[in-house]
């Protein structure tokens, strides 16, 4: 779903800009690196918090339905996403007064497809992060996604304290840091840059709203923060699991 | 209506105020201060430019917020708000009210006559006559220059936005557009009623003519967040067996599904002129897509650069594009995306260049909605072209100059697409 998000600011012409952390400061992550546990600790608890490796292992499609608002400009729509083991993804925005956008990736291709600019084919790095977005168990092999993962310090999130994390998925690609709640183990927030055609654009999303289904956790509201220039908002209606999904749907898209 | 407010709300980069009573109370107070708080902020923290052009902001701040917070009216208030945002004298940054916002939506089905004026040497000047047109019944010709509406002189009309062009430091392109839509404005009304036109013939005679207006039934694009609806015009025609013809008069999204339609249907062409004069633009990402049509490899139409951010504006080749010569209509008319895609083409050597230079008004924009109701447009991105020249202020220098005269229309001529014609068939 991360793709599409950049996908409708680009036809939108928004601008991106990393938001930044709340209260964190040096003075903080000095203090919270004396007693930092390991990136193992951190993931272990976050897969365990989530549902432990086995129920996610067990999780062959996923498919999430729910509403997408983009702040301030007012946009409203439908957002659903089909996923499906090892790494096939559709996604789709439907936004009103501007149509149907899709972000399609089939294991190896992806595309993006939008009323406007019809359909592209993602090349490069852009190619690259969709694949990884794509991983339907993803989550539970950061470690293995992620290069050089390190415990930076500790930073607040909301009200919450949450460990830092960082790593990148490539030497090209550029630093992510993952925001892991203290008290529950969840990933609560993400920074990344985004590859695009267009250009890079440094993006914050905030997972919120973690419900059960079937025993695994899913974030049934997360809030793509573009600075305060933007932001979209997915609200969950809707999470499947293990339904059946017909796979011509992450076919190239005509 | 015949209120100037409505000119302003035509346009994508609107500017506008009517006089309505709002009572100062506490509330009403807070709501104000929120706004302007928001307002002031928003440049000031997302500004493309962080010398905001020289001028100083918080300076600005101590000028306007006293004077703002003490507008007799709502109205008063947004204008305050209009004429600190007109120091930054750049485009596409203003406030729209939100009955602006439902005239633009009324005026799709207001009465019409059917003409388009333009500004040609300071005279009013038909310079388009709908074909079953009221106004083409009643004899009225492309080239006949209007001198009164309903008693009134072209002039004493077009005084009553003397004072608002000026306040908002309008360049003499910007205000002929100006000019134009308010005069469009005077010439609408409700259907069934008549308006007495007095023009100068091809004889340069004296004639009055009384002309029903009709119901235009515009199409309206759909709501896209938080920007209005727009009436779309839309048309594609042959001009020669070989050569195709589209006009639109804005970048909403039901154009582009027209826009493939017709190039499609052009395909067998060996030329297309693409008119987008008095199109003032509209959403940005449709020039990659129309551009897309066009191109055979994938090309930059320019680069918008915000405070941390750059965007490379970038036009991919869809299955089926258009080979033949691409011939592009601008005059002073021509803003924002339109500017953007013509010049996006013009500097990729895809497209020739044929008019007037454009209104130099790029830069993208947001809209929001203040707390006092009213939108608000600013700009978030600067832009330039694929060779790095900053369009707004400045606008596009067309390839081959030329301009309209009244001569040429009255003899028949619309010189800009016979020069377009001429390229496509040399």
């Amino acid at each position: 779903m991360k793709g599409l998000r950049f996908l409708l600011t680009i036809v939108l012409f928004s601008s991106f800009v990393i938001a930044q952390s709340e209260q964190s400061s040096d003075k903080q992550d000095k203090q919270a690196k004396l007693e930092l546990p390991t990136v193992k600790q951190i993931l272990d608890k976050y897969i365990e918090a989530t549902g432990g490796r086995k129920a996610r292992e067990a999780v062959n499609t996923m498919v999430i339905k729910g509403k997408v608002e983009i702040l301030p400009v007012g946009l409203k729509g439908d957002f659903e996403s089909y996923s499906a083991f090892p790494n096939k993804l559709f996604t789709a925005m439907n936004i009103a007064g501007l149509g149907k956008m899709l972000e399609v990736f089939d294991g190896q291709r992806g595309w993006s497809v939008d009323p406007m600019r019809g359909k592209v084919e993602k090349k490069g790095m852009e190619l690259q992060q969709i694949s990884i977005q794509a991983m339907l168990h993803k989550d539970i092999n950061l470690d293995k996604l992620y290069q050089d993962m390190q415990v930076t310090g500790v930073e607040k999130v909301g009200d919450s304290e949450a460990y830092v994390v960082v790593g990148r998925t490539s030497k090209e690609a550029d630093l992510s840091r993952f925001y892991f709640d203290k008290r529950t183990g969840f990933l609560v927030r993400q920074d990344e840059v985004v590859f695009t055609q267009e250009g890079k654009f440094p993006s914050v999303i905030f997972y919120e709203d973690m419900r059960d289904v079937n025993g695994i956790k899913v974030p049934y509201k997360t809030t793509t923060s573009l600075a305060d220039t933007m932001r979209i908002v997915i609200t969950v209606s809707s999470v499947e699991l293990n339904v059946e999904i017909d796979d011509k749907i992450f076919a190239e898209p005509k | 209506m015949k209120g100037w407010v409505k000119v302003f709300a035509v346009l994508f980069f609107p500017v506008c105020f009517y006089f309505q009573d709002a009572s100062v109370n506490s509330e009403e107070v807070e709501l104000r201060r929120q706004a302007f708080q928001k307002v002031w902020q928003t440049v000031n923290d997302k500004h493309y430019d962080e010398t905001f052009g020289g001028v100083d902001w918080k300076r600005i701040r101590e000028i306007y917020e006293s004077k703002a917070m003490q507008a007799k009216s709502r109205s008063e208030f947004h204008k305050i708000l209009n004429e600190m945002l007109g120091e930054l004298k750049i485009s596409h940054i203003g406030i729209l009210e939100e009955e602006d916002v439902s005239q633009i939506v009324s005026r799709s089905k207001t009465g019409i006559i059917g003409i388009e004026v333009k500004m040609i040497n300071a005279e009013a000047v038909i310079f388009r006559v709908e074909k079953g047109s009221t106004a083409e019944k009643a004899g009225l010709k492309v080239g006949f220059s209007i001198k009164e509406i309903d008693g009134k002189s072209v002039d004493e009309i077009l005084s009553k936005i003397e004072g608002y062009v000026l306040s908002i430091r309008a360049s003499d392109k910007l205000k002929r557009l100006y000019q134009e839509r308010f005069l469009q404005l005077w010439l609408e009304g409700e259907p069934g009623t008549k308006v007495v036109l007095e023009v100068v013939n091809e004889m340069d005679q004296r004639r009055t003519y009384e002309i029903e207006r009709y119901k235009a039934n515009y199409e309206l694009s759909e709501q896209l967040g938080n920007l209005p609806p727009f009436p779309v015009v839309f048309e594609a025609r042959r001009v020669a067996e070989k050569v195709g013809y589209i006009r639109f008069n804005a970048w909403t999204v039901p154009q582009i599904q027209k826009l493939r339609a017709a190039i499609k249907e052009f395909s067998d062409t060996i030329g297309l002129i693409l008119d987008l004069r008095g199109n003032p633009g509209g959403i940005a990402g449709m020039a990659s897509g129309l551009a897309g049509l066009l191109v055979k490899e994938r090309i930059s139409l320019g680069t918008m650069k915000g405070r941390t951010v750059q965007l490379n504006l970038i036009a991919y080749p869809q299955e089926e594009t258009y080979s033949g010569k691409v011939v592009i209509l601008v005059d002073h008319g021509t803003g924002s995306t339109s500017e953007v895609f013509a010049v996006g083409l013009q500097e990729n050597g895809r497209a020739k260049i044929i008019g007037e230079e454009t209104m130099g008004a790029a830069l993208p924009s947001y809209i929001e909605v203040l707390p006092t109701k009213a939108f608000f447009q600013y700009p978030i991105m600067d832009y330039r072209s694929p060779k790095g020249i900053f369009v707004e202020g400045r606008g596009l220098v067309p390839d081959v100059k030329v301009f309209q005269t009244r001569k040429s229309l009255l003899e028949g001529k619309d010189l800009p697409l016979e020069m377009a014609l001429q390229e496509i068939l040399k």
